[in-house]
């Protein structure tokens, strides 16, 4: 580069030149480094004629000068030199290195188009170009204070292209052409989402398709209304013919029944006539018949009453002879009645005397047997006390207080026992027989000895003898268990004692004895009130045995005193009188048989009498009504007769006769009738009503189909399949351009989108080596192995991770993370781009937020590519980069 | 001997959208031959004009057409006209075009046979009709025609008519009028003229039954169209003599072209255009093959040219656009990807429609996913089934068009 009057340089300065490998421009601030480069971009990239902010902030500060830049660069094998002054009488020259000098390529503007296609560089519209204008070297030079981003490659051919050379997709313009070109016609007709767009020959054919279809539905419609009037027509047409027929059918019957009518009024006149002299006809003949009839029952009559009267004449007498019969009868018979009582009347009460003479003799039986009886009872009752008292005196013992004495008797011989085999056993074998004194306390015992015979004497702790001839001997033992035996013994015999005591007996025998007597005695106590109930009678006492006898006493000596039998009777004795009454009790019953019988002959004598009466009565009543009767009919018969002087048989011939010629008449006007036609005259009403219904009825048909009529011819001229035809053949071809322009764009929209899809898929197909550099230059950057580097198709950084699924977005990413991932896609591009031809990587003060260990891993990175790109570092750092490459200085033109 | 034309099926105002504005054209030459048919008719010397059904195509057709066909029909007033509703206009009420004005003012000698009726030509000749009151129907039509003849005397000529298809098994719907095929013969009659078909049958029931077809043909393929039928009865009983007049306008021409092995449009030469009258033909022209895209873009551009003065015309193409080697040798070494971008077509046509060469999808191969290709559509809203191999022939010439365009 060589700078003058650029900047901070007033003069001209160089700076260069550069090699292949890592340059490092160390500086301080404000020393022209950035500067520097950014002059040589405007000659690089920018029209020599171009007076943009860009440029004039190039000119030394306070000076009107024009900024003169050179740089020279290579492309390929040949290296050119480009001079631009700018501002003040701008120049542009272009040279290429020739044989060993500068020869001048192109001037002015050519030269300006020379750079441009040599760096694939482009121009903006006007002012000065920015970064995304200088080709490649817009994405590897890595500005100062510039954001930390990747610059988009845009949809333009430029950013097309790059995007494709560094994915290496195959940069076919024609097929960008291509794809733009079907682009736009898809887009003059259709939307993004498919729909027609407005004022596209698609919209408009649809909206000339949709008129013309609604054009159609109102001449379909027309035409299905007239379906429908016609159908009414059909309708309307069919009722009238039905109706009119009808109507005739119904005019022909009410005229018939008018005819009907008419003649059977006429013949109903006819009969009433006939009618009425039939009744007249048959009155008469009903009265003549009567009086026939009258005549033969009066006479009828007369005879059989003048019979009766005979009769009954005959039964007064017969009557009276047997009512005298009778009543003489019933005199005989009261007597005989009279005669039987009186002889019951004694019977009875002889018969009475004897009973009660009977009662008296069983009242002293009684009164008796009560004496001994009771005498008895005094003396069992004697016999029962003296017993109590006897029992009284025995102790009371009964089983569970003998048992609780044995129980302590035994114990205490338990005790007694226990004591003796503790206590002291002292065998006694004298030569010869002698007494021994035992003594207990202040008890002494006299015990025999036979001589050689042994004796044991046992005591519980102590045995005191006196020997006879030795003196005394006492032994004594100081055992604990004989003691506590000895207190045990004593304890259940001072038990035993208070037990005994409590029970009244002295010995635990005694009590055995006391309850054995007390049982015997409860035993005969028991008997002894047994043999007394048996006098006294059960629950019942002397007492009560003793008011017995003296009640019986005083019945014995009532009936005595009312009796007063004389001594006859008394000296009757029980048999007779039981043999008295026996036979009196046998002849009262026959008296009261005799009495009956002649008492039931009264009766029915009585009842013969009275019916005899009645019947007399009665026949008496009988002759004189029938004598009444014979002189009433004898008078009324000849009043009869006397209505027919000709003769009642000859009258009754003739008003036959004449009834039966009215019958016949009557019957034959009768036949001429109809059967209904008393319903005639409703028929005739009802066939009135229908007729003016039927006509109502045709009137509104008449008027539907005439309406329906009108209506068929008004819609049936217009013409509507006519209309219909032209419609349809419009909107037919409508149809086809409407077609036609969708085909075209559909067409065209999926081959864009597939020509699109193709594309991706072949960026996505190349972004894995790509992917692949820059995760290893990450890697070596920042230490870390492991995390992918990831790109998405346009080829922008999508994130750090160790998946697309899981990566962390670059948005996302420190200030310094996205710094160093940046430098590394800048180095994965230069590399990947250098396959093909050198590039440059320009890095202006980047990494500022870099750590000095990472520091030293980008000099390692550096060096690493340096062999492959040519690299120039600007930094205000110089200990940084330190003993890294090859340091560059400003120097004096 | 009485001589007559049967015609039927003129279809009058009958709709041809596909041809879009020059279906005017289609529907002008159809009233064009009804005037050529009548003049032809009466310089004949026929005694009756008549029309077996579907003079018109719709009830609703246009007044002025009614009009224009009347003034056609008025022209001769020394020819009787008899017009019998068919199926497409039918007497179905006062809506029908038969109650229209300008037919109650009609000519006298035109007459609309509203109902079945024996009507007489001359007093030895008499037409037994039976016209059509719906659009549909499972009767047969000609059933009510024994009785009508039976009341005409035994010596009289008897000519039938009406509408309906001949109930030939497996040719016809129950519900489209089915005629039998004896039907004249059941009802007495010694000419049945039917209308409905739109192609020459002129063999039924022992050649008393005529079916005509339409007198001008109405779409590709109608081989025995375009004419009507001049009868001559010599007296009753007596067979009649059938004769086919060719009276139709316009032709309808297809013409099937192979473009596969042409190196230039001029290879499309089409000689069959030359010897067609452009004002009389109306013309299909069916591609088929492979061609490269911009060699179909060239002979489509200079086919279009040439056929469009003609009447009205078609042209269907069936081809596959296909690289010839060199192309695609050229274009692997110029626009390799735009070579990966052609087989990403080609697999996608035959995803999407399940025909087509694509290329299988290798281990190392980026070729579309059928996933990638419902997210690619999704996203511009092209709807999977509205692709068929138009669309992808379309995508393919305008790839290669665009890479001419861009290259030069």
């Amino acid at each position: 580069m060589e700078l003058t009057h650029v900047g901070p340089f007033g003069g001209r300065v160089r700076l260069g030149p550069f090699e292949a490998g890592l340059n490092v421009l160390a500086a301080p601030n404000e020393t022209g480094k950035t500067t520097a480069f950014r002059a040589a971009a405007r000659a690089l990239f920018d029209r020599h004629t171009t007076k943009g902010e860009e440029i004039r902030e190039l000119q030394p500060v306070g000076t009107g000068l024009g900024p003169r830049v050179a740089v020279e660069f290579g492309v390929g094998v040949e290296r050119y030199r480009i001079e631009k002054t700018f501002l003040v009488a701008p120049v542009s020259l272009l040279k290429r290195w020739r044989d060993g000098g500068w020869q001048t390529l192109a001037d002015g503007d050519a030269a300006d188009q020379r750079v441009q296609s040599l760096l694939q560089s482009t121009l903006p519209g006007r002012g000065v170009t920015r970064p995304e204008h200088w080709g490649m070297l817009g994405f590897l030079w890595a500005r100062q204070g510039e954001p930390a981003d990747w610059p988009v490659f845009g949809e333009d051919l430029h950013g097309q292209a790059l995007r494709a050379r560094l994915a290496r997709v195959e940069l076919d313009p024609v097929i960008e052409r291509v794809c733009l070109r079907l682009g736009e016609m898809a887009g003059d007709e259709m939307t993004l989402r498919g729909l027609p767009r407005v004022g596209g020959a698609w919209a408009e054919a649809q909206r000339e398709w949709e008129d013309l279809k609604s054009r159609i539905e109102i001449v379909q419609k027309a035409r299905a209304e007239m379906e429908v009037a016609h159908e009414r027509f059909l309708r309307a047409s069919e009722q009238v013919t039905q109706l009119e027929k009808e109507q005739q059918e119904q005019a022909r019957v009410a005229d018939g029944l008018a005819k009907q009518i008419v003649a059977a009024e006429r013949i109903r006149a006819e009969l009433e006539v006939l009618e009425a002299a039939l009744e007249s006809a048959r009155s008469r003949l009903k009265r003549v018949t009567e009086d026939v009839g009258l005549r033969s029952g009066r006479m009828t009559e007369s005879r059989m009453v003048g019979e009766n009267l005979v009769r009954a004449e005959g039964t007064v007498k017969e009557q009276q002879l047997r009512r005298d019969s009778l009543r003489l009868a019933m005199e005989q018979a009261g007597q005989e009645q009279r005669t039987a009582a009186g002889g019951l009347r004694e019977l009875r009460s002889r018969r009475e005397r004897i009973r009660e003479l009977l009662r008296l003799r069983r009242l002293e039986a009684e009164v008796t047997v009560l004496e001994r009886r009771f005498g008895e009872a005094v003396r069992a009752g004697a016999t029962l006390a003296s017993l109590e008292e006897r029992r009284a005196k025995v102790p009371v013992i009964n089983v569970a207080r003998l048992r609780g004495l044995e129980a302590l008797e035994e114990a205490l011989r338990g005790h007694r026992a226990a004591l003796q085999a503790l206590g002291i056993t002292v065998e006694l074998q004298p030569d010869q027989s002698m007494d021994v004194e035992i003594r207990e306390g202040s008890t002494v015992v006299r015990q025999s000895l036979a001589g050689g015979q042994t004796v044991r004497i046992q005591r519980p702790h102590s045995v005191d003898l006196m020997l006879p001839g030795w003196g005394r001997v006492a032994v004594h033992s100081g055992a604990k268990e004989a003691a506590e035996a000895a207190e045990r013994a004593r304890e259940t015999e001072l038990e035993l004692a208070r037990e005994l005591e409590a029970g009244g007996v002295p010995t635990v025998q005694a009590a055995r004895e006391a309850m054995a007597m007390g049982r015997e005695l409860d035993a005969e106590i028991r008997l002894a009130r047994a043999g007394l109930e048996t006098v006294t009678g059960q629950d019942r006492g002397l007492e009560e045995l003793g008011g017995e006898r003296d009640r019986a006493v005083q019945k014995r000596d009532a009936l005595l005193g009312m009796l007063a039998p004389v001594a006859a009777e008394l000296a009757m004795g029980l048999g007779e009188l039981e043999a008295s009454e026996a036979a009196l009790s046998e002849a009262v019953p026959v008296s009261e048989k005799l009495l009956g019988e002649v008492q039931v002959r009264m009766e029915g004598l009585g009842r013969e009498e009275r019916a005899a009466t009645e019947q007399l009565t009665a026949a008496e009543r009988v002759a004189s009504e029938g004598r009444v009767r014979i002189g009433v009919l004898e008078g009324q018969l000849a009043d009869l007769l006397g209505r027919y002087p000709e003769g009642m048989e000859a009258a009754l011939a003739g008003v036959q006769m004449g009834f039966v010629e009215a019958e016949a008449r009557a019957r034959t006007a009768r036949a001429a009738l109809p059967a209904d036609f008393e319903k005639l005259p409703d028929w005739n009403r009802r066939a009135a009503a229908a007729l003016q219904q039927i006509a109502e009825a045709l009137q509104a048909q008449w008027t539907a189909r005439d309406h329906s009529r009108g209506v068929l011819e008004m819609l049936g001229g217009q013409g509507l399949h006519a209309l219909e035809t032209g419609l349809e053949e419009q909107l037919e071809e409508v149809q086809a351009r409407m077609e036609s322009v969708r085909t075209n764009a559909w067409a065209a929209r999926v081959v864009h989108d597939l020509i699109l899809r193709r594309r991706q898929e072949a960026t996505r197909a190349v972004l894995a080596p790509l992917e692949d550099r820059l995760t290893v230059a990450f890697g070596e950057l920042t230490g870390v192995r492991g995390r992918r580097v990831f790109l998405d198709e346009r080829l922008q950084l999508a994130g750090v991770g160790v998946s697309r699924e899981e990566m962390h977005a670059f948005g996302l990413l420190s200030q310094g993370a996205r710094e160093q991932l940046l430098l590394c896609l800048r180095i994965a591009v230069a590399e990947e781009l250098a396959v093909n031809e050198p590039q440059v990587l320009i890095l202006d003060d980047v990494l500022v937020n870099t750590d000095g260990t990472r520091q030293q891993r980008v000099l390692d990175l550096l060096s690493a590519i340096a062999v492959r790109l040519q690299v120039v570092v600007l930094t205000c750092h110089p200990e940084r980069f330190r003993g890294a490459g090859r340091l560059l200085a400003f120097s004096p033109g | 001997m009485f001589r007559f034309v049967h015609s039927a099926d003129w279809q009058l105002g009958a709709r041809f959208p596909r041809f879009g504005s020059r279906a005017t054209r289609l529907r002008e030459a159809r009233v064009r031959t009804l005037g050529r048919t009548l003049e032809l008719a009466a310089g004949r010397g026929a005694e009756a004009f008549l029309v077996a059904g579907d003079l018109f195509e719709d009830n609703q057709v246009d007044d002025a057409l009614v009009g224009e066909v009347l003034e056609l029909f008025g022209r001769h007033p020394g020819l009787p006209v008899f017009l019998l509703p068919g199926n497409h206009d039918p007497h179905t009420g006062p809506e029908c075009v038969w109650e229209r004005r300008l037919f109650r003012n009609a000519p006298d000698h035109v007459r609309v046979l509203k109902h079945a009726q024996n009507v007489e030509l001359r007093p030895d000749v008499f037409l037994v009709a039976s016209p059509l009151l719906q659009k549909r129907s499972t009767t047969d039509p000609s059933l009510v025609l024994a009785g009508l003849a039976a009341e005409l005397r035994p010596d009289a000529i008897r000519i039938g008519l009406t509408h309906g298809a001949p109930a030939i098994v497996g040719k016809h719907q129950p519900n489209d009028f089915p005629i039998a095929l004896d039907a004249a013969s059941r009802a007495g009659l010694d000419y049945l003229g039917i209308g409905h078909w739109h192609n020459w049958l002129p063999d039924l029931d022992g050649g008393r039954m005529v079916m005509p077809g339409t007198p001008e043909p109405d779409q590709f393929g109608q081989e025995r169209s375009g004419a009507v039928a001049w009868v001559e009865l010599d007296g009753r009983g007596g067979a009649a003599r059938v004769e086919r007049l060719e009276v139709a306008t316009l032709r309808w021409v297809v013409i099937d072209v192979d473009v596969s092995g042409m190196e230039t449009a001029e290879g499309v030469r089409l000689p069959e255009l030359d010897g067609l009258d452009p004002g009389g033909s109306v013309v299909r022209v069916n591609f088929r093959g492979t061609t490269s895209p911009r060699l179909l873009s060239e002979v489509r551009r200079s086919t279009e040219a040439r056929l469009d003065r003609f009447v009205a015309w078609q042209i269907a193409d069936v081809t596959r656009v296909e690289l010839t080697l060199a192309e695609r040798t050229d274009l692997e070494r110029r626009h390799p990807m735009l070579a990966r971008v052609l087989e990403d077509l080609d697999r996608m046509e035959r995803l999407v429609t399940g025909v087509g060469a694509g290329v299988e999808r290798g281990e190392d191969d980026a070729g579309l996913s059928l996933v990638q290709v419902q997210e690619m559509l999704e996203g511009a809203k092209i709807p999977v089934t509205e692709l068929g191999t138009g669309q992808f022939t379309r995508m393919r010439q305008l790839l290669m068009q665009t890479v001419q365009e861009v290259a030069l």
